[in-house]
């Protein structure tokens, strides 16, 4: 979905930055966030991300810089930013002792629905995320993965323009996992703009128009998912030699034209692409020797493999 | 998903500066948050135990373990379960506001309150909601025990009116008392840190007091601090009020006074720390 450049942007940091004691948690972020768009904030543990979602959220106030969402600053008018936002935390922050359907009616009457409205509005959230057969038990007794669907349901009661998901789909089995990106699809569909947290570069690229990814409370690196993959670890070339026993000479050519290759495994030979000539040169090089070639393709390199090198660790 | 309401709606208008909560939002708040209290109850009624077994439990045991023992402390004629009875009413506030901060430092523990923070309301009415609830769990308490002590003989020598005097008396100490829990509720780390400490702080308090014994029982230096201990003035008001043991003004001028120093002190301080809990 393109959004009109005309619309502001849903979230707006500027230089923001939180500490807790000598610790520099978050460390002048720069945000955009386009309306109606899903950003993924991706990242190791620890890396920020849950400040800035509570910075944002108005739950915790910004050491330095600014932020807004929806046009409110976080902190000057954080009652309006309230009025605009959902937030779904790390951890299902549902009331145990309630049932769904109070819980749900609850956030209602304190979003100042009346009370038929309220009720009506619990039955059909519960009811959309599969809860409806277990809208009177209490919470307590709710699987995780229906905890987590109260939870998101909790923070669309009021239909907020922007919504916070912080790490929605840790914890979660496959299955589920799937079940909360459709959802979060849906909600951008719809126009709600989005800002979840992950540490899988899975899930950003599945669901995020734009990433921006963190580490030690800074932003290293930002774009849609292709500029990432692009911007850092560039491409690879494979070629399969149509008669198998080319494939040393192969190598050594590839080598020649892209400064180092290497032998697959499945007998091909293989090397990183540094820039759009080297292609063609690769191509000249073969006609030139008369090797036939039986495919050749090229691969971006994947996301986990970008974050592996953004952050320098693995996703877990 | 298909038929649900998902599209935002025209929540965020633009100059929707608006800063602060009517009155009128802020008593529906409330009133929700009181609604949420009491259905905790209705899901987990043995937390109701501290209010009701519990101060059973302790009359029984005072009355037939000590009451022997302490007649010779009572004026003549008195009996030690009318002398107790006010006292243990007095003594079930301790319990409930204690719990009462317990709940609140619960609602942090599990993150509940990030919702509640995330949402346009006034952040008093949290608060609100929990001090609330307490005062209907002590009335509930109270016409628990009184109910349990009826039975168990205790009458009313002064008149319906005075005695339900008495028992305003006792839970306008109960409205003080909760928002000092309600603060250490908010600044205290954990569920365990809050009734570790919340205990520290009640037990001496509670025998300390007239809530089970008579003053005038007790070592001169003790009775120089139980005089002013607040449980002692709240029973002793009671206890007038009720009974009509001992002069009712003093006792119950005292007991208010502490109560509005209470509310006037920590009210303000919990507030405060309930904003600023990260």
């Amino acid at each position: 979905m393109e959004t009109t450049p005309a619309r502001p942007p849903a979230i707006v940091t500027r230089g923001l930055v939180k500490r807790f004691g000598d610790q520099v948690a978050v460390d002048a972020v720069d945000l955009e966030v386009a309306t109606g768009s899903v950003f993924g904030l991706l990242g190791p543990n620890g890396a920020g991300k849950t400040t800035i979602v509570r910075m944002l959220a108005t739950l915790l106030p910004p050491d330095g810089g600014s932020a807004s969402v929806a046009g409110h600053d976080v902190v000057a008018e954080a009652h309006a930013v309230r009025r605009t936002i959902g937030l779904t935390g790390q951890y299902a922050s549902v009331d145990e002792a309630l049932s769904g359907r109070e819980n749900l009616y609850m956030i209602g009457r304190l979003l100042d629905m009346p009370a038929k409205a309220a009720r009506a509005r619990a039955d059909e959230l519960l009811e959309a995320f599969g809860l409806a057969d277990s809208a009177r038990k209490v919470a307590k007794n709710y699987s995780g993965g229906m905890r987590r669907r109260l939870d998101l349901a909790a923070s669309l009661v009021g239909t907020p323009a922007v919504l916070f998901l912080d790490e929605p789909t840790t914890g979660l089995d496959p299955q589920r996992r799937n079940d909360m990106w459709e959802i979060v699809r849906d909600l951008a569909a719809r126009g709600t703009t989005v800002l979840l947290t992950t540490q899988y570069m899975e899930e950003a690229e599945a669901l995020a128009r734009d990433i921006a990814v963190m580490d030690h409370g800074r932003i290293i690196a930002s774009g849609t998912p292709q500029q990432l993959k692009h911007s850092v670890a560039g491409r690879w070339v494979h070629v399969r030699p149509a008669d198998e026993s080319d494939l040393a000479v192969l190598v050594g050519l590839l080598s020649e034209v892209l400064g180092t290759a290497t032998q697959t495994g499945d007998g091909q030979a293989t090397g990183p692409l540094t820039d759009e000539h080297q292609l063609t040169a690769l191509l000249a090089v073969l006609a030139a020797k008369g090797i036939a070639v039986a495919d050749l393709t090229t691969t971006t390199a994947s996301l986990d493999e970008v974050f592996l090198s953004l952050t320098g660790k693995g996703e877990d | 998903m298909s038929a649900v309401t998902l599209t935002p709606g025209p929540i965020s208008r633009a100059g929707d500066t608006q800063r602060h909560v009517p009155l009128r939002s802020v008593l529906r708040h409330t009133g929700s948050m009181v609604r949420r209290n009491l259905l905790t109850i209705k899901a987990d009624p043995e937390e109701l135990a501290d209010v009701t077994i519990f101060p059973l439990m302790m009359t029984v045991l005072f009355t037939y373990v000590f009451g022997g023992a302490m007649k010779g402390s009572l004026k003549p004629g008195e009996n030690y379960l009318e002398f107790l009875i006010p006292g243990i009413i007095t003594q079930m506030l301790t319990f409930g506001t204690v719990a009462t901060g317990m709940k609140l430092n619960q609602d942090f523990d599990k993150g509940v309150i990030d919702r509640f923070r995330s949402l346009p309301i006034a952040r008093s009415a949290v608060i609100n909601g929990h001090i609330v609830a307490s005062m209907l769990r002590l009335v509930l308490a109270m016409v628990f025990t009184l109910a349990v002590s009826f039975a168990l003989g205790f009458r009313i020598h002064t008149n319906p009116l005075a005695a339900l005097g008495g028992l305003g008396v006792v839970l306008a100490l109960g409205f003080g008392v909760s928002w000092l829990f309600v603060y250490m509720g908010a600044k205290l780390s954990t569920p365990a840190a809050m009734q570790g400490v919340g205990q520290m702080v009640l037990f001496p308090l509670m025998f300390a007091s007239s809530i089970f014994a008579p003053t005038s029982s007790m070592p001169g230096w003790l009775q120089s601090v139980v005089k002013i201990n607040p449980l002692t003035n709240a029973a002793d008001a009671a206890r007038a009020l009720m009974i009509g043991e001992g002069g009712a003004l003093h006792p119950t001028l005292i007991t208010l006074g502490w109560a509005v120093g209470f509310a006037v002190v920590f009210g303000p301080l919990a507030v405060r720390a309930y904003k600023n809990r990260k």
